[in-house]
């Protein structure tokens, strides 16, 4: 044999266990990461009616909100729904860095798609129900304007809704307002339940993994199995965005600033509280239906110096439909967000916090990686 | 058993129950107590559910001993903390005495993965004892 064939028959033993390396990378190797992806699953997880409103999970509800959500006339001068800043299109976002209503508002409208899953509502958690934060936009006068007079009247002077809320509720709309008005938001709380992300590209290869199946592992694109790896690795992302709906739906600071124009500051999740605490719309108010027993985290929360500018952790599931990003929509893209976090001024970070968010300083390379993970949790059916 | 073992066995069985430091709490279960030995006294306690779990609110059953059945300090705090990260709990718990060095803890929530201290001061307002146990969560 001539020394050349056996450099031949060298190189192609290297290929080989070259190629069986990469098929064990792609099928994770390390048990710890395979344990950390494997808790970003399953989707969807079990959901259970809120016990604090007693329409959720309730189809004539539901059909009752629907309506509610895309009339104008639940605004002060009849040119605002709900509909205007969460568009089915937009995959129940607006598009705009920050929305406007009446007036220009301060903060990104969140997509609606999995928010009957929140603990907190708001990005500064000021509602602890769906049906709360149902109501709030409409008495917000930079949003609708509206009251709860108003919200009342219209149900009950409308034959439609009228109509609809007797099919609901099986009577006649109440005559007291605050209550028919509550009603009405627990009816748009029932239709946005609705509104559910499926399953994504990211699911598939996280149960494949589960199971062994190896089709169902090599088919994940290899450039967001590397963006993944980052993700629960290097990256530390998951000590937030964790579990299956990719957030702890706590309140955290990332270092984009809460500095308004003209001197102003969004106080974030310190205002958020002192709202929470105040509003007779809490789960500790009257107006509930779980009696307080599904109150135990607005009975605990706890406010503290640090909440100040913090902002809650926003699910990941569908994010590359829901640009721009972070409460002040001031990242246009996908690739804006990583920078961030690739080179995030940890002068900006609250003490402490720079400890969980770090300048990555990643190459060009693992920053498209990472937004390639992030696109594999777009869910295949709009 | 050797005749030193089966002694030990005989005195320790005329002190009352609670006295053993490894008898503390024995009622939480053997798998899922978690004890603090002190000289004095021994804090025993147990979560509920048992199992721990990242952003979900939890209780904590608590009972202090006293040595030999002495006197036994009360619970004034509850808290928890994580050391890697510089920051606690996002809610604040609520300590209810259930009578003989019996507490129920509510409110507590370990909203980030990793290894989190769980903090008890014991004794009384003015002057209290800071005891420490470690916790994980993934
Ligand atoms: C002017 C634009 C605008 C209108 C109109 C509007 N929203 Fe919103 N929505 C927002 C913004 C901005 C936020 C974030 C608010 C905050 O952080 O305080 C938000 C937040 C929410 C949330 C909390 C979502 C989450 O993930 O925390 C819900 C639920 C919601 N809106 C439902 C509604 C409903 C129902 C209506 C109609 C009654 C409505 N919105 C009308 C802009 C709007
Ligand atoms: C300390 C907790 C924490 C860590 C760690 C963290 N995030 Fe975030 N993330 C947040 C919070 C809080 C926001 C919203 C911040 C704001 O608007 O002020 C956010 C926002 C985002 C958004 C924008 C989503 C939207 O809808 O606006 C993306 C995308 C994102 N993070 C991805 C990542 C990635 C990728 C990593 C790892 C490199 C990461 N995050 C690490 C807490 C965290």
């Amino acid at each position: 044999m001539t020394g050349r064939a056996l450099a031949r028959i060298a190189a192609a033993v290297v290929a080989v266990l070259l190629s069986a390396g990469a098929a064990a990378d792609a099928g994770a190797a390390d048990p710890a990461e395979t344990a950390r992806i494997l808790r970003h699953g399953p989707w969807p997880m079990p959901w259970r009616p809120d016990p604090g409103n007693r329409l959720s999970g309730d189809a004539a509800a539901a059909a009752l909100g629907r309506a509610l959500f895309a009339d104008p006339r639940l605004s002060a001068d009849g040119s605002v729904a709900c509909a205007t800043c969460h568009r089915p299109d937009l995959h129940w976002t607006d598009g705009r860095p920050r929305s406007a209503g009446l007036a220009a508002g301060d903060r990104n409208a969140p997509s609606l798609v999995d928010v009957r899953r929140w603990r907190w509502f708001g990005w500064d958690g000021a509602s602890d129900s769906l049906w709360a934060a149902s109501l709030r936009p409409v008495l917000d006068p930079r949003e609708m304007g509206g009251s709860i007079a108003a919200l009342a009247g219209l149900v009950r002077g409308d034959p439609v809704l009228a109509g609809l809320y007797r099919q609901a509720l099986g009577r006649a709309p109440l005559a007291d307002d605050t209550a028919l008005a509550v009603d009405a938001a627990k009816a748009l709380a029932a239709f946005q339940e609705t509104l559910a992300s499926g399953r994504s590209p990211f699911d598939r290869f996280r149960d494949g993994l589960a199971a062994g199946d190896a089709d169902a592992v090599s088919a994940y694109p290899a450039d967001a199995r590397r963006g993944l790896a980052l993700f629960v690795g290097r990256g530390n992302c998951s000590v937030c965005h964790l579990g299956p709906a990719f957030t702890s739906g706590e309140f955290e600071d990332v270092g984009v600033g809460y500095f308004l124009e003209r001197g102003r500051v969004d106080p974030g999740r310190a205002d958020g509280i002192a709202r929470l605490k105040a509003s007779p719309f809490n789960r500790l108010g009257p107006w509930g239906d779980g009696g307080g027993a599904d109150a135990a985290a607005t009975r605990h929360v706890a406010s503290q110096p640090r909440d100040f500018g913090l902002f809650k952790v926003p699910s990941l599931r569908n994010v590359a439909r829901t640009a721009p990003y972070m409460h002040h929509g001031r990242l246009a893209t996908l690739e804006a967000v990583v920078r961030h976090y690739s080179e995030v001024d940890e002068e900006r970070l609250h003490p402490g916090r720079a400890r969980l968010v770090r300048p990555l300083r990643l190459s060009e390379g693992e920053a498209a990686d990472l937004v390639a993970f992030l696109r594999s949790l777009t869910s295949d059916e709009r | 058993m050797s005749w030193r073992a089966a002694g030990a066995a005989a005195l320790l069985a005329l002190l009352p129950g609670p006295a053993l430091a490894t008898g503390c709490g024995s009622e939480f279960g053997a798998a899922d107590v978690r004890r603090i030995v002190r000289p004095q006294y021994t804090l025993a306690y147990r979560p509920e559910p048992a199992e721990l779990e990242t952003d979900q609110l939890f209780a904590l059953r608590v009972v202090l001993c006293g040595r030999d059945g002495g006197p036994v300090p009360l619970l004034v705090r509850v808290g928890a903390w994580m050391p890697d990260h510089g920051h606690g709990m996002n809610y604040a718990t609520i300590l209810t005495a259930e009578g003989d060095g019996y507490w129920r803890i509510d409110g507590m929530m370990f909203h980030m993965p990793g290894r989190w201290e769980l903090v008890f001061d014991v004794g009384t307002p003015l002057r209290t004892d800071r005891l420490v146990a470690e916790e994980e969560v993934e």
